[in-house]
């Protein structure tokens, strides 16, 4: 903000809001080809099991059902609390987000659980190629929810001690738009490595 | 920051009225969507290649209705950019995941018996 001109006006404001969520989606769609990287590598992968197990012999398909029900429904709550921050309700903001990082921490347990016991069974991503690029997959798309989840922890206090200010606003917006593309790139893992995994070709 | 208010007298929704229903009704045709796949793939219910190509679509519908509604990329003003963005980022993947599928399946021809077999043969002479 420079010191020559007055204060910047509120429409100044809410365009340089509107570069930064633009820019924030142009990451997010360069993270898109990494993901699709990952898929690509997956994919050639996915019959390389060494001798060793297939997703049909290692999945269990109720227990991912249950935790894809459960990531999408926290997309929803995200999408709530975002919707009470247009609305002016913190206290709104707060229940929402929190029921989002519940979610979101059930979700990653669910799945660490799911890790814990493939390698447990001897099934780590060291067993196969398949089992690597499972593990590359899921693992990377885990990382990235347990990133969101510490930074909706940090947004969390700032909306509690700073209420909805126009850069807590923004950095809402962002979140949410962040989480919404993870349960989108969910989708896909779910589609493409556990449904058709398990699938009978 | 404005509020948004309903007006009783209009039947046009606020925005943020709008911004809920696009949520619910993103909401609810992603359970869908995920439950059809799901269901398809577990009851057996299409033969070989045609329960994957099913779920491949369904995943892309569900993709797009989350962008669509969830995501709230219908709602852009011209000049679309983040649509464009999105359109070469599709682009980029085709390039980047379906270029790699060619060429490791072209790899994996290469490299099988009968082929090695041919190569020795048309090669060496054996």
């Amino acid at each position: 903000m420079s010191q020559a001109t007055s204060h910047p006006t509120q429409q100044e404001h809410a365009k340089a809001d509107e570069k930064t969520l633009f820019g924030f989606w142009v990451y997010l769609m360069t993270d898109c080809v990494l993901f699709a990287s990952l898929f690509a590598t997956y994919a050639v992968l996915r019959n390389n099991t060494y001798g060793g197990p297939d997703g049909a012999e290692l999945f269990n398909m109720p227990f991912v059902l249950v935790e894809t029900i459960i990531l999408l429904v926290s997309s929803f709550t995200s999408g709530l609390a975002y919707y009470w921050s247009k609305r002016g309700s913190v206290t709104q903001v707060v229940v929402w987000s929190v029921a989002t990082f519940l979610l979101g921490s059930l979700f990653l347990a669910m799945e660490l659980h799911e890790f814990r016991h493939l390698v447990a069974e001897g099934n780590s991503w060291q067993r196969s190629g398949f089992l690597t690029a499972f593990f590359t997959l899921v693992g990377t798309h885990g990382v990235h929810i347990l990133v969101g989840l510490i930074w909706l922890v940090v947004l969390l206090r700032q909306v509690i001690r700073r209420r909805l200010t126009r850069h807590v606003q923004r950095r809402l917006a962002l979140f949410s738009m962040y989480w919404h593309f993870l349960d989108v790139v969910w989708i896909f893992i779910f589609t493409i490595v556990y449904l058709i995994g398990v699938a009978n070709v | 920051m404005s509020k948004s208010k309903s007006t009783s007298s209009s039947t046009r929704l606020s925005e943020t009225q709008e911004l809920l229903l696009s949520y619910t009704i993103g909401f609810v045709l992603s359970i869908l969507l995920t439950g059809i796949a799901y269901i398809a793939v577990m009851e057996n219910l299409l033969r070989g290649w045609g329960v994957v190509y099913f779920v491949m679509v369904l995943a892309l519908l569900q993709a797009i209705v989350q962008i669509t509604f969830l995501l709230g990329l219908g709602k852009e003003t011209k000049p679309r950019i983040k649509t464009g963005i999105l359109a070469f980022m599709i682009l980029v993947v085709f390039i980047i995941g379906g270029g790699s599928l060619w060429i490791m399946h072209n790899l994996n021809y290469r490299m099988s018996m009968p082929q090695m077999e041919h190569y020795m043969e048309e090669q060496v002479g054996l």
